[in-house]
């Protein structure tokens, strides 16, 4: 990969100027400032995924992360976990500096992440381990979790046994059994047909809005327009390459039962949102920085309406 | 849906009370499963206790009636299970610590490496006055020697194989452990073990089956003038081959067989069976495993017991006990935290960042590292002048080019002849199931005890032992070559041939297009597998002896061997040293970048 070498100097050179908020988020569960990733390849070529990105996903809110494949959605989700530590910049959890896997907060996986050779129940036990519980207790909470994502009746059966929605419903129910206040979700309905995909986005909402297992909010990685349009309350659509923050949208769309990205309004949003990401795309860098500048504006009128 | 229906169906079966012939089967399978356990801890409490006896009782002359055969059989088998378990302890142990101490993993995988390619016997002349010296007067001295040279010719594959599967985790699998805080021991329990499980096993009946094949070299101890004869079938052949014994040698084929069998029926079957659960991915290719000892342990209440044990975890005094280790636990860690961060505030050490803190620490081991290898260079080199062995070094280096052709031909003719045959039985699955578990006993049956009869088939066609220690060493180690092009075969993709018969491909465009590339990444491993083992074999092979005949090649094996039995102490050094300079350059420049170019471009993925 060759960038071309002003534009990376004009991204670094905007770095100072939006970290100087001192202050951190009130309301914020993680929060991550000005973080950059870069990797170095074995030819000692530096590789930027991410660059100079602020998230924070607040209290009962749930925000979607958009970009392309490689445009470093999974390095940022993996950054605010803890899971990976950022080159610069710092994630804060309840303003405290974050070293480590996020306490509060548990994760859904792409490609699930399931151990093949436990059943579902011990699949979603394994979080539950070091509480200090007692074998029916961590045996009850389980069976709660197992019964809020629809395996009832699954519980001794084996991942392979299952099929892919099955599956990632297991993986939802082993993160809500360590009761976490942020579910972090990397791509998780993109292994997983239309149909199963939008049940699952649907229970997600549902589990959210009545809080079960203290679940106060959600951050999902996605490429999928419509179901971040259908989920979010808050968009950040993503560049590539560097990864950074091209426009932030704020849905204010109602949440029926239905999906919202089929409504008129939404899908005005989707046609906008899609037009951000191809724009990002086809141009080169330099315009695409123009366009974050000026991305700002049309955003108003635009909420309004929805409002 | 209906898969949602199966389990459903499976859970309500087991909540009904079973009929009354099914509670007699389970009782009856109850009863085995107490009388195989019972009868292996009562196997190995006489064998342990005939091995703990005093040195003076030790025969030097080996009984050979036939009669003693199965007890020789029983104490071969606890030598070579004590040895496997000690095997998969140190592989536990430094698999994970190659794979997870950053610094640590490259040095130990190039001592594994240097390890790997000293012959057995070497290790048996340097360490046979140390078992002595740890039990004095008693013949576990002796028994120790010999589980420990069984245990250096299994160990290190598997150790190998466990730090393949460690670093090739699923990297969401690794992200999922982290998220969820698992702790270092339950991250190796359900993560770690599990998912090398399938290769490590594989590795072990591997192990097992190289570890027969060095059996008469450990169970006939004999370096310069200590010989002991420890009781054992690979002793029995020993000897038998001595006297001039036909009826003895073919008596311990016989048993040698069904030893071999009746492992991989109690042992091997099962626990392959039984660890099917710990694929990853079930492919629907792969052929069901099944064995009828795993059925009748499923059939036993052995799950129930299990429960019950589980459930006694959740007693009070039991949580009690859990609490305090928890707390206990909690402190500890903060105890050391606390020590460690006033150490630091102690030493008043320059602010450096921590990237040139790695540097230095890496410039360190580096220095160490260097000084170590160099250390041992002049300690040789002053030994080499001591003894004034500079023509000889020259000669045994010459000696060590001359196994290494031999080596690299034997590779080269079984690739010739086993590729086509393996091929043949991999694409065909109803050939492979019958080919397969063949292939696979005949890997584990150690040829050495065959070697009396080609020996006599050398001496009556007059048969130059130079070829002939080719044939001998390859009669062992061919069948990793064979294995693995058949597991490589078998799993090219039905679509990918397909397509070559769409296309109208030509059978000759075919081999070369799509079948000698999906198999290049399986025979590598094969290949190289056997290599390995051909060089340790040549130690075997290369000097044969029946009765007083001796037909020796020129070679380094033959070289080592009539060292140890001389007794000359460096020139087994020498010899030793030599072989393993051969066996790591070979592997660095072929194997390895022969690997590295298997897993870039020919992994079918």
């Amino acid at each position: 990969m060759n960038f071309a070498p002003p534009n990376l100097e004009r991204v670094a050179l905007a770095a100072p100027a939006m970290s100087e908020s001192p202050e951190l988020q009130r309301d914020a569960l993680i929060e991550g400032r000005c973080l950059s990733k870069q990797y170095t390849n074995d030819r000692g070529q530096k590789h930027v995924v991410c660059s100079n990105i602020s998230v924070a996903l607040r209290k009962r809110e749930i925000v979607a992360l958009l970009g392309h494949s490689g445009a470093g959605k999974s390095t940022l989700l993996r950054m605010l976990a803890g899971l990976i530590t950022p080159t610069d910049g710092q994630v804060f959890t309840h303003g405290q500096p974050l070293t480590g896997p996020a306490p509060d907060a548990a994760m859904v996986f792409q490609s699930f992440a399931l151990l093949p050779w436990l059943t579902v129940i011990d699949n979603v036990q394994i979080g539950l381990e070091r509480a200090n519980l007692t074998r029916s207790e961590r045996k009850a909470r389980a069976q709660s979790v197992i019964d809020a994502v629809g395996l009832h009746g699954c519980e001794q059966s084996f991942p392979k046994q299952l099929s892919g929605g099955m599956c990632q419903r297991v993986g939802l129910a082993r993160a809500l059994a360590v009761r976490p206040q942020a579910l972090l979700m990397d791509e998780p309905f993109s292994a997983l047909d239309v149909q199963t995909a939008q049940q699952l986005r649907t229970l997600v909402i549902e589990l959210w809005q009545q809080q079960r297992e203290g679940l106060s909010s959600v951050l999902i990685v996605t490429h999928n327009i419509e179901e971040a349009v259908q989920m979010a309350d808050r968009i950040l659509v993503l560049g590539s390459t560097p990864g950074r923050i091209v426009s932030e949208v704020a849905v204010h769309l109602l949440r029926t039962g239905a999906n919202r990205a089929h409504t008129e309004e939404g899908q005005r949003l989707v046609r906008r949102l899609y037009a951000s990401l191809t724009g990002a795309l086809s141009t080169d860098e330099a315009c695409s920085i123009r366009l974050t500048e000026s991305n700002d504006e049309p955003q108003k009128p635009d909420s309004e309406q929805e409002n | 849906m209906t898969r949602v229906d199966a389990c459903q169906i499976r859970v309500t079966r087991g909540v009904h009370l079973l009929p009354a012939h099914k509670q007699v089967m389970r009782i009856a399978a109850d009863i085995a499963v107490v009388a195989l356990i019972g009868s292996s801890a009562a196997m190995l409490v006489w064998m342990l206790h005939d091995a703990a006896q005093p040195l003076a009782t030790l025969n030097p002359n080996l009984d050979v009636r036939l009669g003693m055969l199965p007890y020789y059989a029983m104490r071969s088998i606890t030598r070579m299970l004590v040895a496997l378990v000690y095997s998969l302890i140190f592989t536990l142990i430094v698999g994970t610590m190659a794979a997870r101490c950053k610094r640590l993993g490259r040095p130990i995988l190039l001592i594994l490496d240097v390890l790997q390619s000293v012959p057995i016997l070497g290790f048996l002349s340097a360490t046979l006055t140390v078992w002595m010296a740890l039990f004095p007067n008693s013949q576990l001295g002796v028994e120790c020697a010999a589980v420990f040279a069984i245990f250096t010719s299994q160990v290190w594959n598997m150790t190998f194989s466990f730090h393949r599967s460690l670093i090739s985790e699923p990297a969401e699998l690794n992200d999922a452990a982290r998220m969820f805080h698992l702790s270092a021991w339950q991250r190796f329990v359900r993560i770690d073990i599990p998912h090398a499980m399938v290769p490590l096993l594989w590795n072990c009946m591997m192990s097992v089956g190289g570890g027969w094949f060095f059996l008469t070299a450990s169970e006939l101890i004999s370096v310069g003038n200590d010989s002991y004869t420890l009781p054992g079938i690979g002793s029995f052949v020993g000897v038998c081959i001595a006297q001039r014994n036909m009826v003895g040698v073919l008596a311990a084929i016989g048993a040698m067989a069904v030893i071999v069998i009746g492992l991989d029926l109690v042992l091997w079957k099962p626990l392959t069976a039984w660890a099917e659960r710990f694929r990853m991915t079930a492919t629907a290719s792969a052929p069901v495993r099944s064995s009828c000892i795993l059925n009748v342990i499923h059939q036993s209440h052995l799950t129930e017991l299990k429960q019950l044990l589980l459930r006694m975890t959740d007693l009070p005094c039991v949580m009690k006990l859990r609490q305090h280790w928890c707390v206990s636990r909690a402190t500890l860690h903060r105890m050391l935290q606390q020590l460690v961060r006033n150490c630091k505030a102690c030493l008043v050490l320059p602010h450096i960042s921590a990237a040139a803190r790695k540097r230095i620490a890496d410039v360190l081991f580096a220095t160490f590292a260097g000084t170590t290898i160099a250390g041992v260079m002049a300690w040789f080199g002053m030994a080499v002048v001591e003894h004034q062995a500079f023509e000889e070094s020259v000669r045994v280096v010459e000696l060590g080019s001359l196994t290494f052709a031999r080596v690299m031909l034997l590779t080269v003719l079984c690739s010739i002849i086993w590729i086509p045959v393996g091929v043949h039985i991999g694409m065909s699955p109803k050939l492979s199931r019958i080919a397969q578990p063949i292939v696979q006993l005949m890997a584990s049956f150690p040829a050495n005890f065959l070697f009396p009869f080609v020996l006599m088939w050398f001496l009556a066609w007059h048969i130059n032992m130079g070829w002939g220690s080719l044939f001998l060493m390859a009669l062992g180690t061919q069948w990793y070559i064979l294995f693995n092009v058949i597991a490589g075969a078998s799993q090219i993709p039905d679509d990918l041939r397909e397509m070559m018969t769409a296309l109208h491909c030509s059978r000759f465009q075919t081999w070369r297009k799509l079948i000698l590339p999906a198999i290049f990444g399986p025979w590598v491993t094969g290949a190289f597998t056997a290599a390995g083992g051909a060089w340790n074999a040549s130690v075997v092979s290369e000097a044969v002896t029946y009765g007083n005949t001796t037909m020796t090649a020129r070679g380094l094996g033959a070289f080592i061997t009539q060292a140890t039995d001389q007794g000359d102490r460096f020139s087994v050094l020498l010899g030793v040293l030599v072989m393993t300079m051969f066996v790591l350059a070979v592997n660095q420049m072929l194997w390895r970048p022969l690997e590295r170019l298997a897993s870039s471009r020919y992994t079918l993925r």
